[in-house]
């Protein structure tokens, strides 16, 4: 209890009012003579007897009445403590950061921050009172909207309840503010507000967000302002070309705020080490280069990690790591025809796919990478070598050898592209019913210019609409509707089977035919051809934040898909080839698999392999801008103190103590009268 | 009247005219030494026949009523009214308390004193004998009964006498005084506030009518008395060595007018039950309206 005016405490004064007139009323008399003062002392005697009780009550109820005023003036107030809020109803959004830096461990071994945060949130919703409406959005990456507006309480208890704790998110604060700016649009209540519950890390941002028109934005800081922390930063492994079968791993270690001068990084696959290194720190940052046999070829990731790291963040002390790429397309080049050339064009393969591997070497970056393999015909057709996609340049694919052999290809998976040359004829085909197109014969009429067919290609036809053609084959495309480009005069140069992933290109790729692969277009045409042909599923090689992670084609035929989690669990997804399967709900850092089901029966997609890893900053548990200002309009906020004003209780009870005294006077006065 | 006594007579020119126009006329039959206006309960030689007495021995042969005799057979004595002259004693409380009145009113005393004026004016006229008993704690002043003019110039002369006396009321030792003092049967007229302690003060009374003595008592009081109408608290002291007290006359009132009527009422059952005729004087009233109802006859309603 507290008073808004507590000088008018010397209004109490006022209560020795009663007291001082009863006094200067006995002491201030005036002297009469009165020859009957027999009878009149003993009218007092008598009176007296009743009026001494009523005196001393009258007395206490005006000095009550005084006090009641003198106290009601000074403004007496009740303070109140709540969890949030001005104790009124109210339109809260709340804000719960819940990226990976939430998961460190807080002062005293008092839970999560995450946790921390949650169990505020709780006490924040639970002190509004009842009526209000409360949002809860997340601030991980991608901000998201935990729980709708709702003034049904119970359930935004039980969504907050249900949540997750932290993964390997960054924080999006400003779009989650601007989330829950969006979620108090049409609130029911003028009171709005949305209270941030975050550690304020430095990644956070360091520019305050301004608060939005009409809500009252409540910055509280979670947790400590700084931890120490130790980082495993990054993780890349690539083939050693020394040996083979081994990998170079490179680790980077990265301290924040941290005494230690170095850390042991070990490299395991299972339970088994693989090979464990010191990594010496020197301003907080070292690397260390580790060497490791790759496992057999069913294993597909390995883990990184920073051993007794014993910080507070134990998320980021390991990574994962793939040991091969799993989205790189493995592309078998089969030259049809192989001859003698320099040291340089046989390292490209040859002369009827050296223009092709050139353009795969120069595919941009946005899609999945080649990995270029190349051999000949009779390598090809005796060997199992496993691709993705096959290209049978200048191949005589009448022969029943090579035909048994990409048949086999086809049947793993694997794309086919053929394409025409010197060794390629009409006629029978012993792949015939495996290509979209029957190879009709040679024709040698020349022609200018390639262009989109009914099934065009993204790629742009720009630049191939001038190629000079003077050899090519004659297609028969078995659907007109899967002619993806075609000649001046309509006849079909490229067909593809999109379900099947077959193709067959009516021109050689050298330059044999035509000048097509020293026109500008050829690199986007033999990018997108090959990965049109490659088989679905494909997922980046290199570690991926979650709110980065693309979502995952299956192959068609597809029933059962199923993620193999870096803790070991198995997460079933419905199996369906036509759509692609939303991986945002995967946060935890780690190697994840994918299994699939289909007629032939269950086996693991090495390409759509991936790991979620989180952004170094993450790792940095220093209060940034945003959690530290003083002068913003922001405030870090605890819980609110509410004044409850009194003061017309004690006017009520000066009401009352009037009406008493009244009540009292009036005895008295029938009493004298 | 002479000019010193008129100047201290205790009647107004006005109110002795008025006065002096009333009869007195006396309820009891009075026995005068001389013959006067009142009739006498001694039968006489007078021609007013009263009634029929037994005759016993030793009374006058010469009043027994023959005819009487003729009739009944029996020794009657015939009995007639005789006249007598009356014989007033006036006692005039002049204690200290008398000395009590509002601002600019008349004071107890004043009042009392103009009543026993009257009554000595109205007998002066009807050639009665008036003497008086002046007393407070003591008797002050006594003067004996007399018709004389001069005599009662100087009754009224003592009766216009101011308070002297510091003491306080003794109203038991005057009666008694006046019991010996009143002779054969009359009427003993006193004023007074009664304001004394002893219980038994008009025990004396008794004795007085059964004297045969008619006894008028005047109870004195003023407004201020009767009903505390100040206001006001105040510290209220006596005039009588009394014990002060401090009262708000608004919350002590009700209950001082219950005191003041027990206190009139037991005055008035204490005269009432002796015999004697009882009248509240207040100051406040004419002092003619006291007197006509004493004086006239058929006045009924404020007497006791």
């Amino acid at each position: 209890m507290g008073l808004a005016l507590p000088l008018a405490l010397f209004g109490l004064l006022l209560a020795g009012v009663p007291i001082l007139a009863h006094l200067v009323r006995r002491s201030d008399v005036p002297t009469r003579a009165l020859p009957t003062v027999e009878l009149l002392a003993r009218a007092i005697a008598e009176s007296r007897r009743r009026v001494r009780i009523v005196d001393p009550l009258l007395l206490a109820l005006r000095i009550a009445l005084v006090a009641a005023l003198g106290i009601a003036v000074t403004g007496p107030y009740v303070e109140r403590s709540v969890a949030y809020g001005s104790g009124g109803l109210a339109s809260v959004a709340i804000v719960i950061d819940d990226s990976m830096s939430m998961a460190r461990t807080g002062e005293g071994g008092a839970g999560t921050l995450s946790a921390l945060a949650r169990e505020r949130a709780r006490a924040a919703i639970e002190a509004l009172p009842e009526g209000s409406e409360v949002a809860l959005v997340l601030a991980g990456r991608p901000a998201r909207t935990l729980a709708p507006r709702s003034t049904a309480r119970r359930d935004v208890l039980a969504a907050l309840e249900e949540s997750e704790d932290p993964g390997a998110r960054s924080t999006d604060l400003e779009g989650a503010i601007a989330l829950a700016a969006r979620q108090l649009s049409g609130a029911a209540h003028s009171d709005r507000r949305i209270l941030v519950l975050s550690d304020f890390a430095t990644q956070a941002g360091e520019t305050l967000p301004s608060a939005p028109s009409g809500i009252r934005l409540d910055l509280e800081p979670i947790g400590p302002a700084q931890t120490p922390n130790l980082t495993l930063a990054s993780v890349d492994a690539a083939p050693d070309p020394t040996l083979e079968g081994s990998l170079s791993v490179a680790v980077t270690v990265r301290g924040f705020g941290v005494s230690v001068d170095h850390a042991t990084v070990a490299i395991t696959s299972g339970a088994r080490e693989l090979a464990r290194a010191e990594v010496a720190l020197v301003d907080g940052a070292g690397r260390a280069m580790l060497h490791i046999l790759a496992p057999d070829e069913t294993t597909a990731a390995a883990e990184a990690r920073i051993l007794d790291a014993h910080d507070a963040l134990p998320m980021d002390d390991a990574r994962a790591f793939l040991l091969r790429p799993s989205s790189a397309l493995r592309v078998l080049l089969v030259d049809g025809d192989p001859r003698p050339l320099s040291r340089r064009a046989v390292a490209m393969g040859g002369a009827s796919t050296r223009f092709l591997a050139q353009a795969l070497a120069l595919a941009p970056s946005d899609g999945p990478r080649f990995i270029v393999r190349r051999t000949d015909v009779e390598t090809f057709a005796s060997g199992d070598e496993p691709a993705d996609v096959i290209a049978l340049a200048d191949v005589d694919v009448a022969r029943q050898d090579v035909a048994r052999r990409t048949r086999a290809a086809l049947d793993a998976g694997a794309g086919l592209l053929v394409a025409g040359g010197d060794h390629v004829h009409g006629g029978a085909s012993a792949l015939a019913d495996r290509l979209p197109a029957r190879i009709v014969g040679v024709s040698d009429v020349a022609r200018i210019g390639l262009f989109s067919g009914s099934n065009p290609l993204r790629s742009r036809d720009e630049g191939l609409a001038r190629v000079s053609i003077t050899r090519a084959l004659s297609l028969d495309a078995t659907r007109p509707d899967q002619v993806a480009l075609r000649f001046d005069d309509a006849s079909p140069a490229l067909v593809i089977d999109r379900d099947v992933r077959t193709a067959v290109l009516a021109l050689p790729l050298d330059d044999a035919g035509s000048d097509l692969p020293l026109h500008p277009g050829f690199v986007a045409l033999a990018v997108e051809l090959l990965r049109a042909l490659a088989p679905v599923g494909s997922m980046p090689d290199e570690p991926v934040a979650p709110d980065a992670l693309p979502s995952l084609t299956v192959p068609s035929g597809t029933r059962r898909v199923e993620i193999l989690t870096p803790a070991g669990a198995v997460l079933p997804f419905d199996g369906d080839a036509a759509r692609s399967i939303d991986l945002s709900s995967l946060t935890a850092p780690g190697a994840y698999g994918v299994r699939v089901t289909d007629a032939t029966g269950t086996h693991e997609l090495p390409r759509a392999a991936f790991v979620i890893a989180p952004v170094l900053e993450e790792s940095r548990l220093e209060r940034g801008a945003m959690g530290t200002a003083e002068s913003s309009t922001p405030q870090a906020t605890s819980a609110s103190r509410i004044q409850t004003r009194i003061a017309p209780w004690f006017f009520g009870l000066a009401g009352l103590l009037a009406l008493a005294e009244a009540a009292a006077r009036r005895p008295r006065t029938r009493l004298a009268v | 009247m002479s000019e010193a006594a008129q100047k201290r007579a205790p009647l107004d020119p006005e109110a002795a005219r008025r006065i002096a126009a009333l009869t007195l006329e006396i309820q009891r039959a009075a026995l005068g030494l001389l013959s006067g206006k009142h009739r006498s309960p001694h039968r006489g030689a007078s021609v007013v026949f009263v009634d029929h007495r037994e005759y016993r021995p030793g009374d006058d042969p010469r009043l027994i009523d023959w005819r009487a005799y003729a009739r009944n057979d029996r020794h009657a004595i015939k009995r007639f009214e005789q006249e007598a002259q009356l014989g007033c004693t006036l006692l005039l409380d002049a204690s200290r308390s008398m000395d009590f009145g509002a601002e600019g009113a008349r004071t107890k005393i004043e009042h009392a004193a103009g009543l026993l004026a009257g009554i000595a004016l109205v007998l002066r006229r009807q050639a009665d004998a008036v003497g008086l008993v002046r007393f407070a704690r003591d008797v002050e002043k006594v003067l004996p009964i007399r018709a004389s003019i001069t005599h009662v110039d100087r009754v009224l002369t003592a009766l216009g006498l101011p308070v002297t006396s510091e003491s306080g009321t003794r109203v038991r030792g005057a009666l008694e005084l006046a019991v010996d003092r009143a002779g054969r049967r009359g009427l003993v007229v006193i004023a007074s506030d009664l304001l004394d302690p002893d219980a038994s003060a008009l025990a004396p009374i008794s004795q007085m009518v059964a004297h045969g003595h008619e006894v008028w008592l005047l109870h004195v009081l003023t407004p201020e008395e009767l009903e505390l109408n100040t206001e006001g608290a105040a510290r209220y002291v006596g005039l009588e060595d009394e014990a002060a007290v401090e009262a708000d006359p608004t919350l002590v009132r009700a209950a001082y007018r219950r005191e003041v009527d027990s206190f009139l009422s037991k005055m008035r059952f204490a005269a009432t039950e002796r015999g004697a005729r009882y009248r509240l004087a207040r100051t406040d009233e004419p002092l003619e309206k006291p007197l006509a109802e004493l004086l006239l006859r058929g006045r009924r309603s404020r007497w006791a």
